[in-house]
């Protein structure tokens, strides 16, 4: 060994303003050769294929030394083949609640997905979305990182007061430019409808004293209004950046586990879009239920956090008016607006309209000549309720699930009025607003 | 297939080491049965990512193997000539693989550049491995032409060799004859059998725990365009870039000795905590040391190594570091990282040598530090034009000294920098040391296990984790 070492040493002077590689026959890894291996297997040459002359030289220390390690290399094997063991048997899960998406399920073997890799790769997402205790392992993990400090899970900020943020998507020049460009189009394909048109912004811009300190983002109300300035000038704009500001107690504005606004701050922002739209609200009486206390929104599941429960309340006009709710690609007529079965699901918000769906129809017995199109997002849904009072029919878009023509349904349903309601942050990632005069 | 994935670690290593031991090491008791399993299971094992290029390495195993066998014949008959050609033969097939599969389309993009054509280059994906794999042949082949060692009359070895599962795709870059007596005539054993565990459950926590959290820390200071980053958030970033390129690549060092030593191999090893080095000639003995002992090996040296005059020595070690740079990536970023390196070395051997053990160790070692994170911004930027802005940003032509989001950064993530910064430096020993060998002992009985559960937390906690490394 000694001999060896020397030779190193000689080769490496000669060549030491390169690299001595030397260096690391010399390394002690603390975790792993107890003193006594650790010599028996430097013995071993390096450089050459002679048998090498084991020197067993160990005392009690060692011995006891390798003991716990083998004990506890034995622990890490018994945990390795239990999750093997685990997610074989457990029985495989269809849904994840949580992260609100169908889970991999037992990929089928075939030569050609073999072929084309996408077998292995159904294994390997197959294994990682049925491992065994998953959920309980993606929640540690929420618990380490904020025992570590971390203000953000998943794009998901850890506010103040059990408040969660989602985080803003990126304003991107261009493709507004376009989106903006479709909505004009629309307008200028349906001169004589009556378009309006409002962004509702997050609780990131409403809230910024609860988001964690140091998180500064972007400020909403200059790009609504950067938003509104490109939009054809006979296409009314409705500020309610201004109102829900002013609100008092800006808390109750937007839910504390999920990303949409609540009644409140929709009911705020009625005043001012009816005042726009010429509907008159003041004589109209809004009744007001609180339907949920146990409401864990989706920022709760996508941040795996569920410390803090959230209240639902719904606001109706209090009315003899009549209505039925169509849901059109569905084929199916419900009675109300609110579906309160949804109340027992993981997701409480879907109690208006039962969720989100391609074109929603609100007939109503209201004598007036008004039918009014909502293109909108979910922000609506808690919305459009508050006005069955104004228009003989309401009919509800939704760009990411509409598949047909909408030039074809304002001239069915006579359409005299046009709504856009978004939030914000929808409005800047969706993409499905361009195609939609296609 | 990656370590890191549920795939290796719940289905393909348990199953692996059951066949191994259960047929190879009890009931047979036979090497041939041993190399056989493992042999399979690294083909699979490459297969599973890289159903098609797994064709490219078997036919450098199969081409080299008998070019190997014709240069051992060739010597042996006294014909020297003909060894020669086939050894030529067989540099210029691995280096044109290679080279091909790496290099062309970067070779294309700037002849286009310099004479203005429009040459299509084709867009070909690397195949996972080939500069590492490719490394190890070449070994192989120039240490049987040296003399230096044996043929491999038999074709399961050597193909274990190439494909060996645990080094395949990021290292260690074995040498031929520091393995070969192993191939054919290893011994496991309980105590090393732990001993790879336990190495395996450290370099797997490097890679999840720390690489990927401080991986995402630089990410997102990279995607703030760098006119807006204040110099703290510049250094902050790059700082986290340090720590995860050092434990996903020694990770992954880890994880390959661990299972090597599972299997009864002994690799050596591949890091020696680079980030305490006093200069940057010992940061190069300690980082991706197979690396760089491999070019001084095959390349430094035959190139007359330092015997030669001084002028002659400095164009060797541009030579050395040029290639040191290219390997890592056929892109301008590389070559400069390289270069830069190259300069360096040369610096401190002709000009500072002297200078150099007359200054505190510490102030050394802070220097090198510096020039060792400045050379990582050529390395992580995407092009030279990106990492020259980021230096801007660290070097004051930043938006502000700090600003909020420097204060964001580091607040939620100065714990995660504190262990990132203990776990680099062998500081935890100096603290074991202080305690009695028996209770330092008695607490990894528990140690790695809650380490492998962590793991196991944050593997199925991500979703996306491809090795840094597999870009080379």
């Amino acid at each position: 060994m000694i001999e060896q070492k020397n030779k190193n040493n000689r080769r490496n002077s000669e060549y030491d303003s390169f690299i001595n590689s030397d260096g690391y026959s010399e390394i002690e890894l603390g975790i792993s050769d107890a003193p006594g291996s650790a010599k028996k297997q430097r013995t071993e040459p390096a450089r050459s294929s002679v048998a090498p002359k084991s020197k067993k030289k160990s005392n009690k220390e060692d011995k006891n030394a390798n003991y716990y390690l083998l004990l506890s290399a034995s622990i890490c094997v018994v945990i390795i083949f239990l999750c093997s063991f685990l997610t074989l048997v457990i029985k495989d899960k269809e849904y994840s609640e949580n992260e609100k998406r169908y889970l991999a399920q037992k990929p089928l073997f075939s030569f050609s997905a073999l072929a084309d890799g996408s077998f292995t790769k159904d294994v390997e997402s197959y294994l990682s979305d049925q491992f065994a205790g998953r959920s309980l392992l993606v929640r540690t993990r929420t618990a380490i990182d904020i025992f570590a400090g971390k203000k953000e899970i998943n794009g998901i900020y850890i506010g103040k007061k059990h408040r969660l943020f989602e985080k803003p998507n990126k304003y991107d020049e261009k493709e507004i430019s376009e989106t903006v460009k479709s909505i004009n189009e629309l307008k200028n394909n349906n001169q004589k409808i009556r378009t309006f048109f409002t962004l509702v912004p997050d609780s990131s811009y409403i809230l910024k004293d609860y988001l964690p300190n140091n998180v500064i983002l972007p400020d909403q109300s200059k790009q609504i209004k950067t938003i509104y300035s490109k939009l054809n000038k006979s296409i009314k704009t409705i500020d309610v950046c201004t109102p829900l500001k002013n609100a008092g107690e800006p808390e109750r504005l937007y839910y504390k586990t999920d990303h949409h606004w609540t009644t409140s701050a929709a009911q705020i922002a009625l005043e001012p879009i009816a005042k726009q739209m010429g509907v008159n609200i003041s004589k109209t009486a809004f009744k007001t239920f609180a339907v949920s206390n146990k409401f864990k929104g989706t920022l709760a599941a996508s941040s795996g956090l569920f410390n803090a429960n959230d209240l639902i309340e719904i606001t109706y006009p209090e009315s003899k008016q009549e209505y039925y709710v169509e849901y059109v690609d569905e084929e199916k007529k419900s009675a109300s607006v609110f579906d309160y079965n949804k109340l027992n699901t993981k997701n409480q918000y879907e109690v208006f309209f039962g969720g989100n769906f391609a074109q929603i129809d609100i007939e109503t017995t209201v004598k007036s000549d008004k039918v009014l199109m909502v293109i909108k997002d979910s922000y609506a849904n808690c919305f459009v309720p508050m006005l069955t009072d104004y228009y003989s029919e309401i009919v509800m878009l939704d760009p990411r699930y509409f598949q047909g023509s909408i030039e074809d349904v304002i001239k069915k349903e006579g359409v005299t009025d046009i709504l856009w309601l978004y939030n914000l942050n929808t409005f800047l990632a969706d993409s499905s607003i361009r195609t939609l005069s296609e | 297939m990656v370590f890191s994935s549920s795939t290796f670690l719940i289905a393909f290593l348990p199953i692996t080491v059951l066949l191994y031991y259960l047929a190879g090491v009890k009931l047979t008791k036979n090497i041939k049965v041993k190399n056989f399993i493992l042999l399979i299971a690294s083909l699979i094992f490459y297969a599973w990512g890289e159903p098609v290029y797994i064709v490219l390495m078997i036919i450098s195993i199969i081409f080299n193997f008998y070019i190997g066998k014709d240069i051992d014949a060739s010597k042996k008959a006294g014909n020297t000539a003909l060894a020669k050609r086939s050894f030529v033969f067989s540099i210029v097939f691995n280096l044109g693989v290679l080279g091909f599969f790496k290099y062309f389309g970067f070779l294309i993009d700037n002849i286009n550049g310099v004479l203005h054509t429009h040459i299509q280059a084709p867009q070909l994906a690397l195949p996972i491995g080939i500069s590492f794999y490719t490394f190890q042949i070449m070994s192989y082949v120039i240490d049987l032409y040296r003399g230096e060692t044996e043929v491999q009359e038999r074709i399961i070895p050597f193909a274990l060799y190439i494909s060996l599962f645990p080094q395949l795709i990021a290292g260690p870059i074995v040498k031929y004859k520091d393995i070969a007596y192993q191939l054919e005539h290893r011994k496991e054993s309980l105590n090393k059998a732990s001993q790879g565990i336990t190495r395996f459950v450290v370099g797997l926590a490097k890679k999840l725990i720390l690489a990927n959290t401080l991986g995402a820390v630089y990410s997102s200071v990279q995607a703030t365009p760098a006119s807006k980053i204040s110099t703290a958030t510049a250094w902050l970033g790059i700082i986290c870039y340090t720590l995860q390129i050092y434990f996903d690549f020694s990770g992954y060092s880890d994880m390959a000795i661990g299972l090597g030593k599972i299997f009864g191999f002994k690799f050596n090893e591949n890091f020696n905590y680079p980030y305490i080095a006093d200069s940057v000639t010992d940061f190069w003995r300690r980082w991706h040391i197979s690396l760089s002992t491999w070019f001084k090996e095959y390349v430094y040296i035959p190139l007359g190594g330092n015997r030669k005059k001084t002028p002659r020595v400095i164009l060797n070690l541009l030579i050395v570091w040029l290639l040191t740079g290219l390997w890592h990536g056929a892109a301008w970023n590389f070559i400069i990282w390289g270069l830069y390196y190259g300069i360096l070395l040369i610096i401190e051997k002709y000009l500072l040598s002297k200078v150099l053990t007359k200054v505190p160790r510490a102030v050394k070692h802070a220097v090198t530090l510096v020039l060792v994170i400045i050379g990582w911004v050529f390395f992580s930027a995407p092009t030279l034009g990106e990492a020259f802005k980021y230096l801007g940003a660290m070097f004051g032509a930043g938006a502000s000294f700090a600003d909020a989001q420097s204060s964001y950064i580091f607040g939620s993530n100065v714990i995660l920098l504190i262990i990132g910064i203990f776990c680099a430096t062998p500081l935890y020993k100096s603290i074991a040391d202080k305690f009695k060998p028996e209770s330092v002992d008695r607490l990894k009985i528990i140690a790695f296990p809650i380490l492998l559960i962590l793991c196991i937390v944050f593997m199925i906690s991500e979703t996306y984790n491809p090795f840094l490394y597999f870009r080379f």
